[in-house]
């Protein structure tokens, strides 16, 4: 192999190790281990003679929304969470509530709060910070309460399952500053890129994705004592008899850009295939144009232009 | 690759059978030599020399004198043997690696997204080796690029349209009142694409490998016996057979490596992990993927890629992709439906393959 060929084998090299450095976390996500730590039916359902647990999670629901005024097809399920926890304190936190309470408690990162580009990631971190600060549940106010929150009180945290793969942040609930929610919060700031498309700026800044990637990273060198974040899977999410939540219409944040990304999905082979043949076309052309070279016309042409660009900007005279 | 995923549509999911089809796959290499000794034997009614052979594909004479030089030789003979061996190894275990992501990956998707992906990754990464590598001819390169692209559009369309036609290859919805996807096997496919795409990019440089290593060591010691011999007919057509003896005899070595350390690997799981029942059941169906898939391919793409350019070669995994096809659409008539546009992406391939391969065969090996 020639000499300037195996550099250029090199130095792809070298750019496949920093992207896979750089995607790695992501990576990291196709091992789906969300079972390992999933709330058991006996942590959920325990049988009626068993001693009751104690609750580590304080007696708090917190929902978010612009302001109180809460659209109509909203109202059903909030309302059920409320009926259903006369014991519970309950908290619907307002832009305004919202931004005076970062200001005052978390002011270090009020400019990236105050930054975001779109509103939905301001609601994402909020949640983070409520849940650090002053422990309980958050609830999305979409997922209406179906039962008794109380068995979910007595882990030190929580998150639910999701589709395909790592965990949502819709219905989470946490002691105060646990590590995992910590570790949430510390790292916002770092994950706040502009990624062009709005969904992945927003799931990858603030949203699901990131969430996700960072419980990967809490879980990747262990777990500290009493850390763990229990998942609460699918069934015991939704559509089942024995689930803590029910779901009206949701996703408001959606643009078109997420259904077409949810859209492409329905040809996930296509994708995968698309990948390789971009990749392969991107690395052959460079062969191309490096056999171009070699030929030695190529050169001889380029130098010929090199040349007269520079009589042109009259650096020489040749 | 159907047979195969016959076979995993019966069973539960278990580890060991993915490294069971694996051994039983490169093992049955051991067979390629002698195969190719019967049909030689079969076709010219006479027995190859074996000494001659085993020499050749070690890239050595094999009128070696005697006496005071005979030491001097069997001692660098051994050292040959010895770093021989050791290439060969090499390649198995690539191959291993490549042969398990693919056996593993075929338990997660359907078996034509398994045979598209694998095979367009091998496609890929061994045309573009091969090229910079410096084992093809430099010629027509860009003429190849804009075919090969054109290949690559087509098998691009015709995953694309494949997912609106066939239930287990990509039909999701995404529920209207949660917003969720219903399709519980999207994921596995995601992961065995992406595990069967990147494992099959090891094929690259075993290619590369397997060209430099061993093919081009039989050639030049065969050339340099037809430079000694003179070349008339005869010499010639036995030089050619004895080349085809060797190539395969190193592809029968492999496979007794392969056999040695797969195993002892295999039977090391199995006492933890036995594989399912139904891999036994319907071990006749190993049987057909082994003999009238795995080898046949094995023995066409070696028999191509000494009969012509490397590069040549690789037009067998697009066919194999189009063969796929229509073993699924012949295997599973009542369960397959064709679309229009699907038709179309299968055309541009078959089009594109045929192009590139008969610009490919005249392209003069070495």
């Amino acid at each position: 192999m020639r000499r300037e060929l195996k550099y250029l084998v090199y130095s792809h090299l070298a750019i496949v190790v920093v992207l896979l450095y750089l995607t790695f976390d992501l990576l990291t996500l196709a091992i789906d281990d969300t079972f390992q730590d999933a709330l058991l039916s006996v942590d959920l359902n325990p049988p009626e003679d068993a001693p009751p647990k104690q609750m580590l999670i304080p007696k708090i629901i917190h929902q978010t929304y612009k302001t109180e005024e809460i659209p109509e097809h909203w109202k059903d399920g909030q309302q059920r969470c409320i009926d259903l926890h006369p014991d519970y304190k309950y908290i619907l936190w307002t832009d305004e509530m919202a931004r005076e309470f970062i200001k005052e408690e978390y002011s270090w990162f009020l400019d990236t709060f105050d930054g975001y580009r779109y509103p939905i990631e301001r609601a994402d971190a909020l949640r983070y910070f409520l849940l650090t600060h002053f422990g309980g549940v958050y609830i999305d106010l979409d997922d209406g309460c179906e039962r008794k929150l109380d068995p979910l009180l007595t882990v030190p945290a929580f998150a639910r399952k999701t589709s395909p793969t790592g965990i949502s942040n819709d219905v989470m609930g946490s002691v105060p500053r646990h590590p995992f929610f910590l570790k949430v919060i510390n790292s916002l700031k770092k994950y706040d890129r502009n990624w062009l498309v709005p969904y992945i700026t927003i799931m990858f800044s603030t949203g699901p994705l990131f969430v996700s990637v960072i419980w990967k990273q809490y879980k990747r060198w262990g777990v500290p004592e009493n850390g763990v974040v229990r998942i609460l899977q699918p069934a015991d999410y939704k559509k089942h008899s024995y689930s803590f939540f029910s779901i009206s219409q949701g996703s408001s944040w959606h643009l078109d850009d997420a259904h077409f990304i949810k859209s492409l999905a329905n040809h996930i082979l296509a994708c995968v295939v698309l990948g390789f043949v971009v990749a392969f076309i991107i690395l052959y052309a460079e062969y191309c144009f490096y056999c171009w070279l070699g030929a030695g016309r190529g050169a001889r042409k380029i130098a010929k232009a090199g040349r007269r660009f520079l009589c042109w900007i009259g650096v020489s005279t040749d | 690759t159907k047979s195969i995923s016959h076979i995993y549509s019966n069973t539960v999911d278990q580890k060991t059978d993915a490294l069971y089809f694996l051994f039983t796959h490169y093992a049955s290499w051991i067979l390629v030599s002698p195969l190719t000794i019967l049909y030689y034997c079969v076709k010219n009614r006479s027995q190859p020399k074996s000494q001659a052979i085993a020499m050749r594909s070690l890239g050595t004479r094999d009128n070696i004198s005697e006496d005071v030089e005979t030491q001097i030789l069997e001692s660098k003979q051994s050292r040959i043997d010895i770093i021989h061996l050791i290439k060969l190894f090499v390649l198995a275990v690539l191959m291993a690696i490549g042969g398990y992501t693919y056996f593993m990956s075929l338990k997660m998707s359907p078996a034509v997204d398994i045979a598209i992906i694998d095979n367009t990754s091998k496609f890929e990464i061994v045309s573009l080796l091969i090229g910079v590598c410096g084992i093809t001819s430099r010629r027509h390169v860009l003429r190849n690029f804009l075919l090969m692209t054109l290949i690559l559009v087509g098998v691009v369309i015709v995953s694309y349209t494949k997912a609106t036609c066939d239930l287990l290859s990509g039909k999701l919805s995404i529920n209207q009142e949660t917003g969720e996807l219903t399709d519980p096997f999207l994921f596995d496919r995601l992961k065995g694409a992406l595990i069967c795409g990147l494992g099959a990019l090891v094929n690259g440089p075993i290619i590369v490998l397997w060209n430099k290593w061993i093919v081009r060591g039989i050639v030049e010691a065969s050339d340099t016996d037809e430079d000694e011999d003179g070349i008339d007919q005869i010499t010639n057509k036995n030089s050619s057979v004895e080349k085809s003896l060797a190539i395969n005899y190193q592809i029968s070595l492999i496979g007794i490596i392969n056999l040695l350390f797969l195993g002892p690997i295999l039977l090391f799981n199995c006492r933890h992990n036995p594989p399912t029942q139904t891999v036994g059941f319907k071990s006749a169906w190993t049987i057909v993927s082994v003999l009238l898939g795995h080898l046949p391919m094995l023995l066409s793409y070696v028999h191509l890629s000494e009969k012509s350019s490397p590069e040549f070669a690789t037009t067998t995994f697009i066919g194999s992709i189009i063969a796929t096809a229509i073993a699924e659409w012949i295997g599973e008539s009542t369960m397959t439906i064709v679309t229009r546009w699907e038709v179309v992406g299968y055309l541009i391939v078959s089009i594109g393959a045929i192009l590139l391969a008969s610009n490919y065969k005249s392209t003069k090996h070495f």
